[in-house]
């Protein structure tokens, strides 16, 4: 018997390790690359740094996120990004929290040049922290944090409080950044000029064709900020709420107020009392639209524009692709995106998505 | 073996080298003591463990999750042996407790996505010092085994037999759950909370499967632990798939062979 038994075990791990053996021959050889690997944690980053290295010699920008649509708070690292991480050169983040996955992954290859393309940006606070500490205001008032804005009837401490980079954690508070920057022009001008460094300093032989891109690249974004401030003279002074903390940076770029931010995450239930509380918002505030990214514009329709009798308007995020599908993107008149569209790469599918987020608020406000 | 080119599939593999005979172990005890039930509760528990952490503005939330583990623990013990319930009720009570109380915390302002990497675990991001870490508990897990693995196997036996033969069956019962706790949450970052407690149980029940005592039980478990680990790391490399889950699988499908041997065994 137990010479059986020993016999079946031999065979039973022969073979599965054969089996995985044979799996390891089949699976196809990563080609090293020659040259330099830029990789990027996530899609913004990766639009920037594709426009900058564009026609540079021997760089290749790798997204490490590129099937994962949607914000990467919760992405987890699998063996091929630590393949690409470990052959990187460069490694280019957003920051503010963003890439969690990044701490422990950081510390393996101390060799890797990580640069935080956020550094030196004030960014507001997560929603979180606003919900959670309604008193922050008074205790940090006269810490340089800045009040954007203020209500008479103080039921909230306002979603653009400003949280200084540097101060995180300052008082032993687990304070969370909103990192979603790269939806106000000027945090993604300040992430296109510390892409354009981090190339530079890596690969300073061509670092003529890293500043002529970038430059164009500033070009094309300071175009879109002045279409931006040109629509803030008629949108000024409106109020919104938002279930994208994206979309705060969006509306404070065109001086409207967000009143309420509810960052939808598929992990969550929304809690009963924040939802009552954006209903008595709206209701207060005389807002019947409200601004939503696609994946969670049914569950705003259903259980918030439906109470309030008002309607849903799809904004792109720019967290991966061109954040619309057919239907959804035509039910607020807009188009779907065309072929010209979809073949559009770097700064410039940033500016057709921002653009169209511009078209689309300004007919939500019935402006022109 | 081009896999061992990468520092993180070396860590990775070390890891796997102590965690799985250590599971492998301490999996054979587990069900021999009918506590599959009381080691997935742990698992959920490191939800409320982390919460507390957070609460208390811990900058990391591993003492909190090992302290209110091992707290969850003894108390559940207790609870076992003072309560007219059955045992399945009452972990079923607290391992519902304990997820839902780190639940409502964790998800506060719909930050869960924060923690959710607790959930699958990344054995990819261990580091030297944490696979040191692992080492003195698979130490500390030998010293248990070697010293009270028979008085926890008459404790599971028979208690009042162990107690008259002067075992002292509290002490043991709750060293053990106090191990178990100590090994669940100073792996359950690598491993995950969903799949823990089938790393700990697939290999057991596997080896269950074939053997007919105690020794062979304790080898084939540790064996099929083992090269479930290796096999499922290797092959999560090349599919480019979650670790965990990977072996996991691996270890199903040694249950499920051993279970359709099983007649092969029959004297």
């Amino acid at each position: 018997m137990k010479k059986r038994k020993a016999i079946f075990m031999v065979c039973l791990l022969s073979v599965a390790f054969g089996i995985t053996a044979l799996i390891a021959g089949l699976a196809e050889k990563k080609e090293k690359t020659d040259g330099m690997l830029c990789v990027t944690s996530f899609y913004p980053v990766y639009l920037l740094a594709e426009s900058v290295a564009e026609g540079a010699i021997g760089v290749q920008v790798e997204n490490l996120t590129e099937n994962h649509s949607g914000c990467i708070h919760d992405y987890t690292l699998t063996t091929q990004d630590m393949r690409l991480l470990s052959e990187a050169e460069l490694f280019l983040i957003n920051g503010g929290e963003m890439e969690l996955f990044l701490e422990r992954a950081a510390k393996e290859y101390k060799n890797l040049r990580i640069v935080d393309t956020s550094e030196g940006y004030s960014f507001l606070e997560g929603v979180e922290h606003n919900h959670a500490h309604e008193d922050e205001s008074e205790v940090h008032g006269a810490e340089g944090r800045d009040e954007l804005h203020e209500h008479e009837d103080g039921e909230h401490t306002g979603e653009g409080v400003v949280a200084d980079h540097a101060e995180e954690d300052h008082d032993g508070h687990n304070h969370t950044l909103n990192a979603h920057l790269w939806m106000d022009i000027d945090g993604y001008l300040l992430q296109l000029s510390k892409v354009e460094e981090a190339f530079v300093t890596a690969d300073s032989a061509q670092e003529a064709v890293y500043r002529r891109n970038a430059e164009r690249c500033r070009e094309e974004l300071l175009v879109l900020k002045a279409e931006y401030e040109t629509a803030r003279e008629q949108l000024a002074g409106g109020e919104t709420v938002v279930f994208h903390e994206g979309f705060v940076y969006l509306f404070r770029m065109l001086g409207i107020e967000t009143v309420h931010c509810l960052a939808m995450d598929s992990d969550t239930q929304i809690a009963s009392g924040e939802a009552a509380q954006i209903l008595e918002e709206c209701k207060l505030h005389g807002i019947t639209t409200l601004f939503a990214e696609e994946e969670y514009v049914e569950t705003v329709q259903e259980t918030f524009a439906k109470a309030i009798d008002g309607s849903v308007v799809v904004l792109n995020p720019v967290t991966g692709g061109t954040g619309l599908t057919p239907g959804t993107a035509a039910a607020d008149g807009d188009t779907v995106p065309d072929a010209a569209d979809t073949e559009k790469k770097g700064i410039a599918l940033y500016c057709e998505s921002m653009r169209k987020n511009l078209n689309r608020i300004k007919q939500a406000y019935g402006v022109q | 073996m081009e896999f061992l080119n990468y520092g993180f599939m070396r860590n990775a593999l070390a890891a796997i080298c102590i965690i799985t005979p250590l599971f492998g172990m301490l999996g054979t005890m587990i069900v021999n003591n009918r506590m599959a039930f009381f080691s997935d509760a742990l698992g959920h528990s490191a939800l409320t463990g982390m919460a507390i952490g957070v609460l208390l503005g811990f900058a990391g939330t591993d003492i909190p999750m090992l302290l209110f583990a091992i707290f969850f623990a003894l108390v559940l013990n207790h609870m076992k042996r003072k309560s007219s319930a059955s045992t399945d009720t009452i972990i079923s009570v607290f391992s519902s407790l304990g997820t839902a109380v780190g639940l409502v915390v964790l998800s506060r302002g719909g930050n869960f996505s924060k923690y959710s990497a607790l959930l699958v675990g990344d054995i990819l991001s261990i580091t030297g010092k944490e696979i040191l870490c692992l080492l003195g508990v698979l130490a500390c897990m030998l010293l248990f085994w070697m010293f009270c693995f028979n008085r926890l196997h008459a404790c599971s036996v028979n208690r009042s037999l162990a107690r008259s033969k002067g075992i002292p069956v509290r002490l043991i019962e709750d060293l053990f759950a106090v191990l178990i706790a100590v090994i669940v949450m100073l792996s359950i970052k690598w491993v995950g909370i969903l799949i823990i407690n089938a790393l700990l149980i697939l290999p057991a029940a596997a080896a269950a499967n074939i053997s007919s005592n105690m020794r062979e039980y304790h080898l084939f478990s540790v064996i099929l632990s083992v090269a479930s680990g290796l096999i499922g790391l290797v092959l999560s490399y090349y599919l480019n798939a979650a670790a965990g889950p990977t072996i996991v699988i691996v270890a199903a499908v040694f249950f499920t062979a051993t279970f359709l041997a099983r007649p092969l065994f029959r004297a």
